[in-house]
């Protein structure tokens, strides 16, 4: 078959069968031109709200736990507000009623929202916590790791509570191992490991002040490449129709 | 009987991860071989707007029960959906409510107790899953603790220590190139088999092949390549349709793009777009051959595959495991050195050559086509399900006699 009777033939067939599955075929089939273009994004936020989850370890005590949300803060870095890092951190109490072990993780999550962060990033991470034990009377161990989601797992740091109460401040870096695309599905970790024994009615209080502690990550360097990138992640979304089945290529 | 457990930290029947449907259709296999099978798992997924589980379940035509939680001894545990699928395969899923498949971790203490009562209860042969939280981490010692061959299937390339890895009774990774790519960096040793296809889900019972597919235009899957492709080839030959279908990556994205490097797409007819659909079989239906220029290193390339057994030749970029995938039955084209993941650019006219010329002679030359298309169904043998079932029984039996 020459290109001259081949040239019609795809294209047409293609418009018979987007006609004849209208209304019955699964894959909606729309021309490229119906594509819906937002307004250039302007304002760039890194990492989004936070969310605490608190997971319990082989550990024997019975514990529970107290991180209400109204003592979660988050300050998000962005050009709106001229912050140059975003800051999140928690308040809460471990209480236990029975004596044991106890190992227990706190996780504070924040959503990377629009951004693509290439292998080999170095994000720096700074940490500014206290810790506060009554009645438990050996040394309360904890190790704080980062991670993104798909990424490494990374150690910040470690250290030890001796005394009834303490505030432990540093810096790190997290350094990604591969490329973090932003889909929509990467989650910027904070993982804070606490490790100690109990006897009954212990409390372990976490404590950040708002105004100055928390985990503290530093805005991703925005070169203007990345700013296209930004623009594409919202308009990923916004295309004319919103069915959403995903399909894993 | 040989017992499996399944063990995996998201929905085994999560339609946004190819891998977590990949275990699911090993286990399957070895169901339907005699295995007596059970899943152990979570309801969260990769999506980034996942479908209410129940529905996702339905969809699949599986009905759970559900186990609600008794508070008044763990405040903190949550409900648990059980089913059998048609296989007899028994599933258990800890309902992690609205969570991800990487946050879902604030319920590890009942999911550990869940396990350890598989594992005490059932006392499988084999534990089989994936998972390297520290959580995960975790659960494999005390698999092996509990005297179970534990076989972990590694299907991508996020692992960057294997010192846990290598005292498990076997690695199944999803392609040689795969395996290879640990050995080479971690000496990992590990066993490559192709990702089982589900035929069901897979192969359209009619084909019409029309257009040039592409899966998926993000970054990853070639986005900056794809756009330069669909503008010279929509500007030389009008008449050859061009179809993206949508997942992570868009109709939109593909637009800005387009506009990134000056010209804006949506003037063409020829180019379109449709959202993403649960079956592969439904893209393939009206397809006629596929475009894959992945530019990141696929680990396996299922998508390949998936044409093959639809015999719809695949072009296929000459990075990661696309060309193992092919298996000889598709293209092998390059992508330009330049073209990384960090590209925010249209590639150059020039770099697409070699793919616009394939593409416009399997329009036009009949002959070819046909040719290209039983090639890919010759290819395609590889991975029909009586092929590589024979291959995962074959490795789950060595595994139990190792």
């Amino acid at each position: 078959m020459d290109a001259t009777t081949a040239q019609p033939t795809l294209l047409s067939a293609a418009r018979n069968f987007i006609r004849k599955s209208a209304g019955t075929a699964v894959l909606a089939i729309a021309p490229l031109a119906a594509v819906a273009i937002a307004p250039e994004a302007k304002a760039q936020t890194t990492f989004g709200t936070p969310g605490i989850n608190i997971g319990y370890g082989t550990g024997s005590a019975s514990i529970s736990d107290s991180f209400p949300v109204p003592n979660r803060f988050f300050f998000a870095g962005s050009p709106s507000n001229n912050l140059t890092t975003t800051r999140l951190g928690v308040d809460g109490t471990l209480s236990t009623t029975m004596s044991g072990s106890a190992i227990v993780t706190l996780t504070i999550l924040s959503a990377i929202t629009a951004l693509d962060i290439p292998a080999s990033t170095i994000i720096p991470v700074a940490y500014d916590f206290s810790l506060s034990k009554t009645g438990i009377a050996g040394n309360v161990s904890w190790s704080l790791s980062s991670h993104i989601t798909g990424d490494n797992f990374v150690n910040i740091a470690n250290g030890t509570l001796t005394t009834g109460s303490a505030t432990f401040t540093g810096t790190g870096n997290y350094t990604t191992a591969g490329n973090v695309l932003s889909d929509g599905s990467k989650n910027l970790e904070f993982i804070l490991t606490l490790n100690y024994s109990t006897s009954a009615a212990d409390v372990l209080a976490v404590q950040m002040n708002s105004a100055s502690q928390g985990f503290t990550i530093n805005a991703v360097p925005e070169p203007s490449t990345y700013a296209l990138l930004l623009g594409l992640g919202a308009l990923g979304f916004l295309t004319v129709r919103r069915a959403r089945r995903v399909r894993a290529a | 009987m040989p017992r499996l457990l399944l063990l995996l930290p998201q929905l085994p029947q999560d339609p946004a991860s190819g891998a977590a449907r990949s275990m699911r259709t090993i286990c399957e296999i070895l169901a339907t071989a005699g295995w007596s099978v059970r899943a152990l798992a979570v309801t969260a997924t990769e999506a980034a707007e996942p479908a209410p589980v129940r529905e996702l379940l339905a969809a699949a035509g599986l009905t759970a029960t559900v186990r609600a939680p008794n508070r008044s001894v763990y405040k903190h545990d949550r409900p648990v959906l059980e089913f059998t699928d048609p296989r007899g395969i028994h599933y258990q899923l800890l309902d992690t409510g609205a969570h991800t498949a990487f946050s879902w971790h604030e319920a590890p203490s009942q999911f550990n107790r869940l396990y350890q009562r598989e594992l005490a209860d059932h006392k499988p042969d084999i534990v089989f899953g994936y998972g390297g939280h520290p959580d995960d981490v975790e659960r494999w010692t005390r698999a092996r603790a509990a005297g179970c061959k534990v076989v972990f299937g590694l299907r991508n390339h996020g692992y960057k220590s294997a010192a846990w890895l290598r005292d498990f009774a076997g690695v199944l990774t999803c392609s040689e190139y795969l395996s290879g790519v640990y050995r080479d960096a971690l000496g990992l040793a590990s066993i490559g088999l192709p990702s089982p296809l589900d035929p069901d889900e897979t192969i359209a019972p009619e084909r019409e092949p029309i257009f040039f597919t592409a899966i998926n235009p993000s970054i990853e899957k070639g986005l900056f390549f794809l756009a330069r492709l669909a503008e010279e080839l929509a500007t030389r030959r009008p008449d050859i349709p061009l179809l993206f279908i949508e997942s992570r990556g868009s109709g939109g994205l593909l637009v800005q793009a387009g506009l990134a490097g000056g010209f804006d797409l949506r003037r063409h007819e020829s180019l379109m777009f449709a959202p993403a659909v649960p079956k592969p079989a439904e893209i393939f239906r009206a397809t006629r051959a596929l475009l894959a220029p992945s530019v990141w290193d696929e680990p396996f390339g299922r998508v390949a595959a998936e044409a093959l057994l639809n015999g719809v030749p695949p072009l296929v970029s000459n990075r990661g495991g696309l060309a193992e995938a092919a298996n000889g039955g598709g293209f092998v084209l390059p992508l330009p050195a330049s073209l990384t993941l960090e590209t925010r650019l249209p590639v150059a006219a020039p770099d697409v050559e070699p793919w616009l010329a394939t593409i416009i002679r399997l329009a036009d030359d009949q002959e070819y086509y046909a040719a290209a298309s039983a090639r890919a169904r010759a290819a395609a043998a590889a991975y029909q399900p009586e092929v590589l079932g024979r291959r995962y029984r074959d490795y789950f039996d060595g595994i139990l006699k190792s």
